[in-house]
């Protein structure tokens, strides 16, 4: 019995084996591929499935050999549950929207290039430290040049469309990463410069511009985000509970003072009596999570996907319907282990910029994680934010991709050089 | 870094936040899950909010009773068949709440957590169900309540297993007439929608004697001495109690068979408050019986409040007390099998769609309404009102033993005809079937009740008889 | 085929969880059992009374405060925070973090940071300390090369390596790839060796045990850079 105990103890200490992991994921992308040719309709052409899941099998298996095989990294867990994740809403939006298939792959592959040009920013601390600035001034530019410009979708005024439609870019999604990155600082600075002062505004303006937007899920998250950042920074737990308390007044005053925003989350709690109108997404989700059962009735099998905007929106239940709530339930916790990972290792980090920057990364991803599954099914308001990775979207899709470096970075062993420092 | 690595510790607080919605997520979908996927809009289940992919319903000579061909739900093909299984088949959507095809709709669709409604998908359905009810014993009891609204239950004593459930006002499913049920002035379509046999409540008049009765024998050592002088009334201080005619001198075994209504007062009012509720209380009065996944209406007596003259009343039936059909049905059926009733089921088997078949067993003895003793001095009484009274020719062949009811639901003359009541059973050993006749508004349960219960039970006989 | 088709359809749903349960989970125990390897990157010696401090963060904050890594509470003229010694890329560092009495290396005053290096005295205020690495930081490129991700056996107690190749038995018994000649050491005490998982350590029923990290080795477990191996009164460090 001890023996076992033992033994199963200093396994698990491992970073695990990538590769027998990268195969059942590639088996998993495969089965996938073949439900969706054996459930679609007609509409979808044999062709694009093949590419489309050829080519992300491909850059999944490049990645891997190039990072483990040639560059010698030695833990992969976030990549995995990255490319996993990423996997299931690839499938999900070439299932229900065969014609998208292809944007969400460039979105992909872009992830992947954010994903390794924010870990080589990340490699050189003293380059980090000289691109706070640019980039806080730049997020600020864009978020602003945004609020001119945008163009309102489905209630919020957050996408920039290019080209008569042919891109639309939803800049919030690219100013999370940014976020964290300005509000990261290493310690020598943290020690220099005490007063939060010039973050609190910076965070402020940057929520305050979103709320104008009526992007009131992505202002939760930055809000959340900012608290963490501010508390690991100073540990003032005053002036953190003052800004709360100030955001809860202003909160409770927008509500009573704008009946308009008030109305959009009066459904809360009570969707199934506004089954057919302002609770349609969300009773239709609920039904159709628990149809699937614990095992899912398998991809293209569903019917939730006739619902609007189900990949993005309601992509939790999708998951639920087509893969089963065991899938959907493990997915959930992966995004408590990113959190988990990052407490564990800021303290050996090369700086308090990466422990706070993965703290705050993880935060982010897990609070954008909850405000979905628990806004879409009813147990928080509904605020309309999507689920990291799974849910269809290029700008969201680059920003999990960055925050995920963000997280990486937070291990020695993601550069060799630092690596080879520490062995000595 | 020190303090740094402690100030991260506080994001466990959120980890364990999010990890306990995620378990109340986790809990509420799993609680909710049955109610969830059989909403009406699961479109998996439903068309338009019609039961459109589901298996099928038999009845216990295996004639189908509804089934799903082409994705859309069609019934048996006779009309005389549709409306009167139409309460325990249950409509498509879900206005009969007992009715199988809403009640057991996460059989008929298969639905389980496990595999959710995929059993929709392989199969076209779930699973198939087989009733004990006989549908043409259903209706010829629907053609015997004639034009009055009514209940009828059949069930076998020794097993359990109801083969008859007819309830009345009822439509044909397959024409089913909307505009006529949601513009009803006349009150021809009043409780469409409810199975009387499990969901509805009567006040039992006369039938609720052999409660009294039953009452009397475990308390009141001397009643099979006593006699009673019947004036026409019972008086009780200033009040009285109407008896219909003037039985004058009788005893308690004849004032059963006559239902003098001046006896039982007497009886009520010296048993006392109580004791009747005692034995009201050991029969299930105020409990909740299932049958299978239907829960029964809950039959209530109570006389806490209520003054002497109250109480007599109450013995006789009246005042506040309500029976349900089918729980008189068991208590009947608990006589004439020695003190307990059989649990009632109605569903002979369920076959999944691989095939598997799973019976029910039946003959699982509910807890006991009477002692044995009681049982069958009640037994040999019942048998002595046919026997004695009503006359075996009414029943040719039966051996029936029973009790008529009349029961007043006007206060004032001129109101309202009571509804006519017969509870009773067959003794003979290779027919033990019990049965319970509400002819609401019929009148007298003697003239009106007893040959609607003699047909059905004819019929019984003639298919399930020796 | 159309039955087939329809059973793979409806295998393939217990397939999907199947997998993704063995790699979310596989990936997100691993994540939350994960805990960095550290260890004693540098030492400062106080030279008001020789007392050491270890340096093992990569980032330390040196202060008056409680809240700092290497708190200096006795020291009046000591800020509260008052310094951060850093690890970079080019080596140890130390930055001057608006301290009143300022930070001397080697007594010259620093303006903003300034590399340190072995041997270098540091004043922060009145606190004098002498910094050496623990050879981290020193840039390793010049290593041997064949050496640099070979495994060996350091003996904690002189230094010396002792490089693995295949299997490695350790024991009383002079026959041993290490011999250790004491009482408390087996005949044949322990084995070292290359598995499919990498390098593992077995006990082969030694009288003493053999304890990885402070923890007693049953069967066989598999090694990890800076696993210490404790055989007796001696002391191994893993590396590799």
């Amino acid at each position: 019995m001890a023996e076992i105990k033992q033994k199963r103890k200093t396994r698990l200490r491992k970073p695990v084996n990538w590769f027998p992991l990268l195969m059942l994921i590639t088996a998993f992308q495969v089965f996938c591929a073949l439900q969706i040719l054996l459930n679609s309709s007609e509409e979808i052409v044999p062709a694009t499935i093949f590419i489309v899941f050829g080519s992300y099998v491909l850059i999944e298996w490049v990645y891997f050999i190039v990072f483990a095989g040639f560059l010698r990294r030695k833990s992969f867990e976030v990549e995995l549950i990255a490319f996993f994740l990423t996997g299931i809403g690839l499938a999900l939006t070439t299932s229900v929207y065969p014609d998208k298939a292809y944007t969400q792959l460039i979105a992909i592959i872009l992830g992947l290039v954010v994903f390794n040009a924010v870990l080589w920013v990340l490699s050189d601390i003293d380059r980090v430290v000289k691109l706070r600035i640019p980039v806080a001034v730049l997020s600020l530019g864009a978020l602003l040049f945004t609020l001119v410009f945008a163009k309102e979708i489905n209630g919020a005024r957050n996408w920039i469309v290019l080209g008569n439609g042919l891109l639309s870019i939803q800049t919030s999604e690219l100013v999370k990463v940014a976020f964290v990155f300005v509000g990261a600082a290493t310690l020598e600075n943290l020690q220099s410069t005490k007063q939060l002062t010039k973050y609190i505004i910076f965070s402020v303006t940057i929520i305050g511009m979103l709320f104008v937007m009526k992007d009131f899920g992505t202002a939760l998250i930055f809000f959340f985000t900012f608290v963490m950042i501010a508390f690991l920074r100073s540990g003032d737990i005053k002036t953190i509970f003052l800004i709360s308390a100030g955001a809860l007044m202003g909160g409770i005053g927008v509500l009573t003072f704008k009946p308009y925003v008030a109305r959009r989350f009066e459904t809360y709690r009570h969707v199934w009596e506004f089954a057919d109108d302002k609770g349609y997404q969300q009773v239709r989700l609920l039904i159709y999570s628990v149809s699937g059962g614990l095992f899912g009735l398998g991809l293209g099998n569903g019917k939730l996907r006739y619902v609007y905007a189900a990949t993005e929106d309601l992509a939790f239940g999708m998951v639920c319907e087509e893969f089963g709530m065991i899938t959907a339930f493990a997915v959930l916790l992966t995004f408590v282990a990113l959190v988990v990972y990052s407490i564990r290792y800021s303290v050996a980090a090369r700086s308090s910029f990466y422990s706070i920057a993965a703290c705050a990364a993880s935060v982010l991803l897990l609070s954008q994680a909850s405000l979905h599954v628990f806004g879409v099914t009813d147990l928080l308001p509904w605020t309309g934010v999507t689920l990291p990775f799974i849910s269809r979207g290029g700008s969201s899709m680059m920003c999990c991709w960055g925050l995920v470096a963000l997280i990486k970075a937070i291990d020695v062993k993601t550069y060799k050089r630092y690596d080879k420092i520490i062995r000595g | 870094m020190k303090t740094l690595s402690r100030r991260a510790w506080v994001l466990y607080l959120l980890v364990l936040a999010f990890l306990a919605g995620v378990g109340i997520l986790f809990y509420t979908f799993f609680t909710n899950a049955d109610a969830w996927a059989m909403k009406r809009t699961n479109r998996h289940i439903y068309n338009k909010g019609n039961l459109s992919t589901a298996g099928s319903i038999y009845d216990e000579s295996g004639a189908v009773l509804a089934e799903t061909v082409d994705g859309s739900r069609s019934y048996n093909s006779s009309k005389d068949v549709r409306t009167a299984t139409l309460h325990i088949v249950g409509d498509s959507q879900g206005y009969i709440a007992t009715g199988i095809q809403t009640a057991y709709n996460d059989i008929l669709t298969g639905y389980n957590i496990v595999d959710g409604v995929y059993d929709l998908k392989k199969y076209g359905k779930g699973s198939d169900i087989k009733l004990t009810v006989n549908a043409d014993l259903c209706v010829t009891g629907y053609k015997a309540l004639g034009k009055n609204k009514g209940t009828i239950g059949v069930y076998n004593y020794k097993t359990g297993a109801i083969v008859c459930v007819v309830s009345k006002p009822a439509y044909d499913i397959q024409n089913k007439p909307s505009e006529s049920i949601n513009n009803d002035k006349t009150g021809a379509y009043d409780g469409v929608y409810l199975n009387r046999f499990f969901s509805g409540v009567y006040t039992p008049g006369s039938t609720f004697k052999i409660i009294t009765s039953a009452s009397a024998i475990d308390n009141l050592p001397d009643i099979g001495t006593r006699s009673f002088n019947c004036t026409g009334e019972h008086k009780v201080g200033g009040d009285s109690i109407k008896c219909l005619s003037v039985h004058g001198n009788i005893n308690f075994e004849q004032a059963l068979n006559r239902s003098c209504n001046s006896a039982f007062a007497e009886i009520a009012i010296d048993l006392g408050k109580e004791k009747l509720t005692a034995t009201t209380d050991a029969l299930g009065f105020g409990k909740r019986f299932k049958v299978g996944k239907v829960s029964l209406a809950k039959s209530s007596f109570n006389i806490s409040e209520a003054s002497t003259v109250d109480v007599g009343w109450a013995g006789v039936g009246q005042h506040t007390t309500r029976v349900n059909p089918c729980h008189m049905m068991m208590i009947v059926g608990a006589i004439a099998n020695g003190g307990s009733s059989p649990e009632p089921y109605f569903i002979k088997s369920v076959t999944s769609p691989t095939g598997n078949v799973s019976q029910t067993k039946g003959g699982n003895m509910l807890e006991p309404m009477f002692s044995q003793m009681t049982a069958n001095r009640l037994d040999k009484m019942l048998r002595s009102n046919v026997k004695n009274y009503y006359g075996d020719g009414k029943f040719s062949g039966l051996e029936m033993c029973g009790k008529t009811g009349t029961a007043e639901v006007s206060s004032n003359e001129g109101g309202l005809s009571p509804h006519a009541w017969f509870v009773g059973y067959s003794q003979r050993e290779d027919f033990p079937y019990a049965i319970v006749v509400v002819v609401e508004n019929g009148g007298s349960g003697g003239s009106v009740a007893l040959p609607v219960a003699n047909k059905v039970m004819q019929k019984a006989e003639s298919i399930f008889g020796g | 085929m159309e039955a087939l088709l329809g059973q793979f359809d409806y295998l393939v749903r217990y397939l999907f969880a199947v997998i993704a349960v063995i790699v979310l989970l596989r990936c997100v125990f691993s994540l939350f059992r994960a805990r960095p390897k550290r260890e004693v990157m540098a030492t400062m010696i106080n030279l008001a009374d020789d007392s050491e401090i270890e340096i093992s963060n990569w980032e330390t904050s040196v202060g008056r405060s409680r809240s700092c890594d290497i708190s200096l509470k006795q020291y009046g003229t000591v800020s509260r925070f008052h310094a951060v010694l850093a690890l970079r890329k080019d080596g140890w560092f130390i930055f001057d973090t608006d301290s009143k009495m300022g930070v001397y290396v080697n007594g010259k005053k620093i303006k903003h940071a300034h590399q340190v290096f072995d041997g270098d005295t540091i004043a922060f205020g009145n606190a004098v300390m002498r910094f050496s690495s623990n050879g981290y930081g020193v840039d390793s490129e010049d290593e041997v090369a064949d050496y640099t991700n070979a495994a060996r056996l350091v003996n904690l107690s002189d230094n010396s390596a002792f490089y693995l190749n295949g299997s490695c038995l350790i024991g009383r018994d002079p026959e041993c790839n290490i011999c250790l000649p004491m009482n408390d050491v087996s005949r044949e005490h322990a084995e070292v060796y290359l598995d499919r998982d990498g390098w593992m350590v077995a006990d082969l029923n030694s009288r003493g045990g053999t304890y990885l990290n402070g923890e007693m080795v049953f069967d066989a477990y598999p090694l990890y850079d800076g696993d210490v191996i404790d055989i007796g009164a001696y002391s191994f460090m893993f590396r590799e």
